[in-house]
């Protein structure tokens, strides 16, 4: 009867520590997610509220910014798969440029930073061993709001970006279905061919 | 005498309710335009969407590409393509280009050459870079350097950057033209200060070696820094051998000058 207590009694301890010291340690890593998020969402206030350049020449270097958080070579392994290890060095280089392009012109906005744009934090939550999720959203004029799901990993000590998910979609695993039926029809040159395409586009003038 | 007279007359009439008619829709496409500038997407597009539905093609291929990118209204691919048909059937230069570019992307060659004619022919820059490469990828029956080579100065003198990175190439490679290394480093000079990465590249072993232009390791190493922001394949032993070449002040100096650097866009 005595040894039962003892052994309840150590397991309600060890539960005890779980919960003191397990979140505790998620927790810092969540709070350093949320804090990636929210200095890029005030780097997009510094950079795209200005009016002494070209709106195109500010979200070039706002996208300068915001291209350090984000792990493109992460996120071009999983919009490409094995196709990613088949590809020469100049193409991946090529590949990481063309993309990282489109991927800041699509999504960045969803950082805000425009005069009537309006960017709140959610929550942010720890999701599985690697990775933390911090909700954002955007409220602007005549749109609908946007949430968005920023993943966050730890990559050689440093957090950054490695997905989106809109409206509960993975953004890289979108494209990486997009992509891979181009890439099984025409190759990593028909692919490259298509961004290369795509940054030709004229834009609002 | 008077008849003369009347038909001046008639003449200044005509032009003043030209442009009173017309004015008002400029200013207001200006005004637009100065609202996207400032970053208010959903003012601007009020106005498109007001000046598209009385025909004006700036304003229906502004409303096209607010549709596709979702800056300012919700994304519509249906809308954004029904304005941009709109646009190219003015025969508004940006409008016909990126028509030939989804022309491009279906494959749909002959009709995508037509719309970079039609735009090239109003001496649109990046139309006109576009043809050029189609003339050098042979995709306009077969290939042709020099029409290619014409077209892309064209572009470059121009200003658009990516003409200027492939001028280079052309001078460098003797490709529609006579090989020429310092006008090829030239043209990537002048595409690389406009922030082009490939041309910035080029730059640094241009600068490191003297090819083109006279050997400076300093300004090898400032366009080093510069493109790496945004390239992180340059190896550690080649940015060692840089940085020793040079003294303390100096990499002080190109390190000062890398971080000063604004890409300076041609209009």
């Amino acid at each position: 009867m005595e040894s039962n207590l003892k052994i309840t009694t150590f397991f309600r301890l060890i539960v005890v520590l779980l919960i003191l010291g397990g979140p505790a340690q998620a927790s810092d890593k969540e709070k350093q997610a949320e804090k990636l998020i929210h200095d890029l969402i005030l780097a997009a206030q510094s950079h795209l509220s200005g009016e002494d350049t070209t709106i195109l020449e500010r979200e070039t270097a706002f996208h300068n910014v915001a291209r350090k958080k984000i792990d493109f070579p992460v996120l071009a392994s999983l919009v490409t798969g094995k196709y990613w290890t088949e590809m020469s060095d100049e193409q991946q280089q090529e590949f990481l440029h063309l993309f990282s392009d489109f991927f800041l012109k699509s999504y960045a906005p969803l950082l805000g930073g425009y005069p009537d744009h309006q960017v709140d934090l959610i929550r942010t939550r720890q999701y599985g061993i690697a990775d933390v999720i911090v909700q954002t959203i955007l409220i602007r004029p005549s749109q609908r709001p946007a949430k968005s799901e920023w993943r966050v990993r730890e990559i050689e000590g440093t957090l950054r970006i490695v997905d989106i998910s809109i409206s509960g979609s993975s953004v890289g695993f979108s494209h990486r279905v997009g992509f891979h039926n181009h890439l099984q029809r025409k190759g990593i040159e028909g692919l490259l061919d298509l961004l290369r395409l795509r940054a030709q586009q004229v834009p609002t003038q | 005498m008077s008849e003369q007279k009347n038909r001046n007359g008639i003449f200044w009439v005509v032009i003043a309710a030209f442009v009173l008619f017309f004015a008002p829709h400029y200013a207001i496409a200006d005004e637009a335009l100065r609202l996207y500038n400032q970053g208010y997407f959903a003012k601007a597009v009020a106005i498109w969407k007001k000046d598209a539905k009385t025909g004006l093609p700036k304003a229906q291929f502004n409303l096209s590409r607010a549709f596709l990118t979702g800056k300012g209204t919700d994304k519509d691919l249906d809308q954004a393509l029904y304005w941009l048909e709109k646009a190219a059937k003015g025969n508004y230069p940006p409008a016909l280009h990126n028509q030939a570019l989804q022309y491009l992307e279906d494959q749909k060659i002959s009709s995508a050459l037509q719309k970079l004619e039609k735009a090239a022919n109003q001496n649109f820059p990046a139309s006109l870079y576009s043809l050029g490469k189609m003339h050098q990828a042979g995709l306009t029956g077969s290939e042709n350097p020099k029409k290619a080579f014409a077209l892309i100065r064209s572009a470059g003198e121009l200003g658009f950057h990516k003409a200027q990175y492939n001028l280079g190439k052309m001078y460098r490679d003797g490709y529609g033209v006579k090989a020429d290394m310092k006008q090829s480093t030239q043209w990537f000079l002048r595409a690389a200060h406009q922030g082009h990465l490939k041309a910035q590249i080029k730059m640094i072993m241009r600068y490191q070696k003297g090819v083109g232009i006279s050997a400076d390791p300093a300004q090898a190493y400032k366009w080093l820094l510069i493109a790496e922001e945004r390239y992180r394949g340059f190896s550690l032993t080649k940015k060692k051998k840089l940085l020793d070449s040079l003294s303390l002040e100096e990499r002080n100096l190109a390190a000062a000058e890398a971080q000063l650097f604004r890409p300076v866009l041609e209009k």
